[in-house]
């Protein structure tokens, strides 16, 4: 059965899409750090795989207005959130795909999703498929070359994701090696990597 | 063809120039108005303004005017939302003018309509009207109610005049919705049904067979709602209306001695030109707004309509108004209301707390937030107009396998 829908593309590169949705949807899988799948093309089994790497509710004027209010009614919040078309932007960062031969490839895709594409949250099977496909976690690649996300945020959320969804048997094992292969990536910047870390830190990643 | 900035300057800078004098004429009727509004009783002014009427048919025929109902509150004054009449005059209201709105536990329901009307350039031609309903009821998600409809060649081809029977049709289908089952059951609330406009049906194109049918069915959706009990009104925003006016200029008249009481009395002849021009300029609003505080009401009027009676009008829709003061210098609204809403004192204080209610729930616009939702759920975007004609066209290729283009004319006019 296929997963919830999460919301349809609006706009992609290889690198990254992001996705509309209602703000009805945002508990449904739409969570920061969270794995999403789209299909490449018309094949159902190409697919692209990425972490929700923001959430944006744009600005419109009503809204501000009734931000003005001393209080807005039950009434008109439910409004708000359920019946006016305000999409929610969910910005996604590409971190690999899976071929129709089901190898699992941590690099940018072949190309894009079309407009339209229905976005879906994954499941943990499949998560743990992706974060698992090879010995070191390569797909991290993608998040520290990107300029323009809260990296230390968006690692340790997702880290603590997998970690979670890990039988407790080999779950610090995988997360052991996860750091390991950042400290490697970003040996050369120290400044990102003192972020990453206290970021670990705070997610409670490292037992004291 | 290039403007002629010369001549436009010299047009611009006269007519700016003569709205100072312009200005110190209004104040003046203004003046000679609100002396009127104060001297005459609500009974004495219905009363003598009926006689005008029977005693000069061509006024009767040619005036739109109007006549107070109410007997209990005074020409020159207003009433909060709740206040009881029978309490006498309470403590003078400051500037704020009447007190913060309560939530008035009702079922409030607006109806709007926007419309593609057709165009014989376009390649394609075609009408379309959108109609939306947004209900909001106490403590639930509000419901809405969409329609959209298409009109073809085949629907247009014998209306004289399609672009007035378009906007028709979305001022029947707004009424309509109104009183459309959006969810299932009583909700146990009063009910409210609010357009965006006036109330009565604005006859376009007034001896076309079309626009008779329309106008009937108007009037029997009218009916129909009042008599559910729904307390309906039609809601205009910065009204330019001077049927009040024209009472008190008639009346001006009646005690200046130009007019006789008297049917057939021999006596001068005022021309219904002479009505309109006798204070030249003068809305209902500018005196409303020297006389009501943000939150009130004026009395309740009838309208009296110049045209000949309405076999079509149905029992207790005949059009009443009231003017409602917005708060912070916003102005004001007219209120149409049929006669039965009129005629229930509690229905018309519950649609005035209702509107005083909904216009604070936005901030700085003071504007009902149901009308908004119902008018922004309603609109079509010219994006969409694109993607409406886009879709026409294609399905006119495909089925008639033929292309069409659009007029020379229109073609022009996109170049330039």
């Amino acid at each position: 059965m296929a997963a919830s829908l999460l919301g349809r593309l609006l706009r992609a590169t290889l690198s990254e899409f992001v996705v509309g949705t209602r703000s009805t949807a945002l508990g449904q899988g739409a969570q920061f750090g969270a794995m999403v799948q789209a299909n490449i093309g018309a094949e159902a089994d190409f697919v692209l795989y990425g972490l929700i790497a923001d959430i944006r509710i744009p600005e419109d004027q009503l809204v501000r207005q009734l931000s003005l209010a001393p209080a807005n009614p039950r009434e008109v919040l439910a409004d708000q959130h359920e019946n006016r078309i305000v999409p929610v932007e969910i910005a996604v960062r590409t971190i690999g795909y899976k071929t129709p031969t089901g190898e699992i490839v941590y690099l940018l895709p072949p190309q894009p999703p079309l407009s339209l594409t229905a976005i879906r949250p994954v499941g943990p099977q499949a998560l743990l498929a992706f974060v698992q496909a090879h010995p070191q976690p390569g797909y991290l690649r993608a998040l520290v070359q990107a300029t323009d996300i809260p990296l230390a945020d968006l690692l340790t959320t997702h880290l603590r994701q997998v970690h979670q969804a890990l039988p407790a048997e080999t779950r610090d094992a995988w997360l052991h090696n996860a750091v390991r292969y950042l400290l490697q990536l970003l040996r050369d910047d120290y400044e990102r990597l003192a972020q990453v870390l206290e970021s670990l830190r705070f997610g409670g990643l490292f037992r004291e | 063809m290039p403007i002629d900035w010369a001549a436009l300057y010299r047009q611009a800078e006269s007519k700016i120039q003569g709205l100072a004098e312009r200005e110190a004429q209004q104040r003046l009727a203004r003046e000679q108005a609100l002396e009127h509004l104060r001297a005459w009783t609500p009974r004495e002014a219905r009363e003598t303004l009926q006689r005008v009427l029977v005693a000069h048919p061509d006024l009767a025929r040619n005036v739109r005017t109007a006549w107070p109902i109410e007997d209990d509150i005074r020409l020159d004054q207003g009433r909060c939302p709740g206040e009881d009449p029978s309490a006498g005059a309470g403590e003078a209201l400051g500037e704020a003018g009447c007190p913060p709105p309560q939530d008035p536990r009702v079922t409030i329901r607006a109806a709007d309509g926007s419309q593609i009307s057709p165009d014989h350039h376009a390649p394609v031609y075609y009408g379309l009207v959108n109609l939306a309903a947004v209900e909001m009821r106490p403590g639930q998600t509000p419901a809405i109610l969409r329609e959209t409809q298409l009109y073809t060649e085949a629907d247009l081809v014998d209306k004289e005049n399609d672009v007035a029977y378009i906007a028709s049709m979305r001022d029947v289908g707004e009424l309509r919705l109104l009183g459309a089952r959006i969810s299932p059951g009583q909700t146990g609330y009063p009910q409210i049904g609010l357009l965006d406009g006036p109330l009565e049906f604005w006859r376009r194109g007034a001896g076309e067979q079309a626009m008779q049918h329309l106008a009937r069915t108007y009037s029997t959706l009218l009916a129909q709602w009042v008599e559910r009990g729904m307390v309906i009104a039609g809601y205009v925003d910065r009204p330019r209306s001077a049927t009040v006016v024209r009472m008190l200029a008639l009346l001006d008249m009646v005690q200046q001695g130009r007019l006789s009481l008297q049917p057939e009395s021999g006596g001068p002849v005022v021309r219904p030109s002479e009505v309109y021009q006798h204070w030249p300029g003068l809305t209902d609003a500018t005196l409303w707004l020297t006389v009501l505080r943000p939150g009130q009401r004026s009395p309740l009027f009838r309208t009296w309509v110049p045209v000949t009676p309405d076999p079509q009008r149905a029992p207790g829709t005949h059009p009443h108004f009231f003017y409602f003061r917005l708060p912070h210098g916003r102005g004001l609204a007219r209120v149409d209301i049929p006669e039965a809403v009129a005629q229930a004192p509690h229905q018309v204080d519950l649609l005035h707390r209702a509107l005083w209610h909904q216009v604070h729930l936005i901030p700085e616009r003071y504007y009902p937030y149901v009308l908004i939702r119902a008018h922004e759920e309603a609109v079509v975007r010219y994006a969409e107009r694109e993607q409406v004609e886009a879709l026409l066209l294609r399905l006119w290729a495909t089925y008639r396998r033929e292309w069409v283009a659009a007029s020379d004319k229109a073609r022009l006019k996109h170049a330039l």
